[in-house]
């Protein structure tokens, strides 16, 4: 009793088979965006270059098939698009991409209603990790009240989806992209572009 | 393996964010608007302004 709390302190018993922690390969950026508006879109997308640099990956503006909270915010009519950018980014920065991110859905605002929700990613070669404010059991917490999904994982030759994968990441348009992206990234990490 | 039909039908052209459609070839995306050619190279189209190549 009366005691001060004393935490246990694990030593590894072999030192020689600690491996050195290294930061990972920066990844690419893939960010997705939900809209009704085409031109709060278009500005979206112009702020976000401003900030990441030149997309080099641009969907076609398609729908959004999906029923979510994001129907009462916007209303119905729904679109979606992907982007990816050419500048890779490291790991370690996707809290302050989503807050960054965050702040572009805040002004762009209208009467306190979300105009355009802003989904930012990462894409290595091994998985697929979305940024999220929202806590849930398979969540892990970064900093800055964001936390890390991690939506896809690549297992024999393709990013594959996990049971909390929502709908529209497991499209097989968007794995694809993905796919092809993955290959770019490849390329990228030995400072060159494909065919370059 | 070879890009799919499907990818390529959804690409958007990122300087006027229209649409972009393959040649006859599937070397290259055309946004006919920008009048610019997006090569495909190793499979991979390369959707850079800065590297796209103008229509004659
Ligand atoms: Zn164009």
């Amino acid at each position: 009793m009366g005691q001060a709390f004393q935490p246990a302190v694990w030593v590894c018993p072999e030192k020689s088979i600690m491996s050195r922690p290294k930061e990972p390969l920066p990844a690419k950026l893939v960010i997705r965006f939900l809209f009704r508006d085409f031109g709060v879109q278009v500005e979206a997308l112009r702020r976000i270059e401003k900030i990441f640099g030149q997309m080099d990956y641009l969907s076609a503006p398609g729908s959004f098939p999906y029923t979510t909270y994001y129907d009462r915010e916007m209303g119905g009519g729904i679109r979606r698009q992907t982007a990816a950018y050419l500048d890779l980014v490291g790991q370690v920065t996707l809290p302050d991409i989503k807050l960054r991110t965050n702040a572009i859905e805040e002004q762009l605002s209208q009467a306190g209603s979300r105009q355009v929700n802003i989904d930012p990613g990462m894409l290595s070669e091994e998985r697929f990790v979305l940024a999220t404010g929202k806590n849930f059991t398979h969540r892990i917490y970064l900093r800055d009240g964001i936390f890390a999904d991690l939506t896809l994982m690549y297992q024999k030759g393709a990013y594959r989806p996990l049971p909390w994968t929502y709908p529209d990441y497991r499209e097989p348009e968007f794995i694809d992209l993905l796919g092809v992206l993955r290959k770019k990234l490849r390329f990228q990490q030995d400072g060159k572009l494909p065919g370059r | 393996m070879a890009i799919s039909k499907e990818l390529l039908e959804i690409l958007a052209c990122p300087k006027c964010k229209g649409p972009v459609e393959p040649d006859e070839n599937m070397t290259a995306l055309i946004c006919r608007q920008c009048r610019l050619a997006y090569e495909i190279r190793e499979d991979i189209p390369i959707m850079l302004i800065d590297e796209a190549k103008p229509l004659d």
